[in-house]
């Protein structure tokens, strides 16, 4: 699992579901994050980490935001050199199958459907983790 | 509100209640036939075609309508007329509900009802005058199955449904519960819009069950809450919805919260409401959909 210092990257509109993934990462042990509030205020937070060498050992960010999708933020991320390696988890209330297809194509991580319970969450972030490890 | 583009039998002894349920029906429908007993009914309505028949006895002889009701059945070439029985003194009803539409009213005398089932039994969309996909099941359950999932699965707190009714026209833009979110429900067939309607004290229930902690009032925190539960309500309901061959697009919901607020559809029409009871409170999604065409 992911360590207790590992600095994670929260990106949804609404604060409520930021909240109910901090409370979750927080009974994990994973209390070093940092929210945004939409993925095109996020990126520059992305980059600006990295530059200064503490970059984000996880990204979690919903798919349906107004001003840039989850899904482009993915993308932006990938095709960055410095950045494409990073843990990435897409949160979506919709999980359409061209959805799924078109994030699993993109090189997600992992994607979590809404509603979803704590434990779902701990699985994913589990399987991520093995995932990354191993690459 | 467009009339429904029916004519309606009103079967009823009573010339009060005749009179009032006529009047109640001259803004519904296209023409409405008052008549006081059988034989008038056969009388005046024999050469025209009804597509309802709402029916009302105090007459122990004529509590058992059943031939008057295989009559209208020959109706309209034999495609039959739905029935409203107002009241609940009909003699063996199982012999009404084995061969039509029979809907039994029990509160006749509260308006809201009759033009709420009227609308419910006869809900054409007001763009096109043909198609009623917002009355299909199909088309309701997963919008049911979204609600009752996530509050139950985020908000520990287990609804159960009532029976869908049109909107009072002159309470269209009055929302029946303390916050409200809604979201455009737009696609390539259909434009409009769905809202979920929330009292107080449901809603505070789902939020403390939500984040584990409680909040003393709908403030912003409540609204948030409300708002990506429509969201997530909205894009579990559109999954399904799209595997049905729907193409709803993404969307971003709003909130408006206060006593008596007031909900604005995209599109005009007939709102149907669906309810829901819990514990804590009563939650009611409504939706308007108009054809895209």
């Amino acid at each position: 699992m992911f360590e207790s210092k590992s600095r994670i990257l929260v990106i949804d509109d609404f604060k409520t579901m930021r909240k109910i993934i901090t409370n979750v990462l927080k009974s994990l042990n994973l209390e070093n994050v940092v929210e945004s509030e939409d993925a095109a205020d996020a990126l520059p937070i992305i980059e600006s980490a990295k530059q200064s060498s503490q970059p984000f050992d996880l990204i979690i960010s919903d798919w349906n935001m107004p001003k840039m999708k989850g899904i482009e933020l993915l993308k932006k991320v990938r095709e960055n050199p410095a950045l494409a390696n990073t843990p990435f988890l897409l949160v979506t209330a919709e999980a359409e199958q061209g959805n799924i297809v078109e994030a699993v194509k993109l090189g997600v991580s992992g994607y979590i459907v809404k509603p979803f319970s704590p434990a779902v969450l701990s699985e994913k972030l589990e399987a991520i983790y093995k995932k990354h490890k191993a690459a | 509100m467009e009339r429904i583009n029916i004519s309606a039998l009103v079967f009823c002894e009573d010339p009060g209640l005749r009179s009032d349920v006529i009047e109640q029906l001259k803004p519904l429908v296209r023409s409405a036939i008052p008549v006081a007993s059988q034989s008038e009914a056969i009388a005046k309505a024999s050469n025209q075609d009804f597509e309802l028949v709402i029916y009302r006895t105090a007459q122990a002889g004529l509590k058992d309508p059943k031939g008057f009701f295989e009559w209208s059945l020959m109706r309209r070439n034999g495609k039959g007329a739905a029935w409203i029985v107002l009241g609940k003194d009909i003699e063996n009803p199982e012999a009404l509900l084995e061969k039509a539409e029979v809907k039994f009213l029990e509160d006749y005398k509260n308006k809201e009802a009759l033009s709420q089932l009227i609308g419910t039994l006869f809900y054409r969309s007001p763009a096109d005058g043909k198609s009623a996909p917002p009355l299909d099941v199909n088309f309701i359950n997963p919008i049911v199955k979204a609600v009752v999932e996530v509050t139950a699965s985020m908000g520990q707190v287990e609804l159960s449904r009532g029976t869908p009714f049109l909107k009072k026209p002159t309470d269209a833009a009055t929302a029946q519960g303390d916050i409200s979110g809604i979201i455009a429900m737009n696609s390539n067939r259909f434009i409009g819009s769905l809202a979920l309607c929330f009292e107080e004290q449901v809603i505070l229930e789902i939020y403390k069950n939500m984040l584990g902690t409680a909040a003393p009032s709908l403030n912003d925190e409540v609204k948030d809450a409300v708002a990506e539960l429509t969201n997530i309500i909205f894009g579990n309901a559109k999954r399904d919805l799209n595997i049905l061959g729907h193409t709803i697009a993404p969307a971003i919901p709003s909130v408006v919260t206060g006593k008596n607020h007031e909900i604005r559809h995209s599109v005009k029409g007939f709102c149907i409401c669906i309810p829901f009871e819990s514990k804590k409170g009563k939650i009611v999604v409504e939706y308007v959909i108009a054809t895209n065409n």
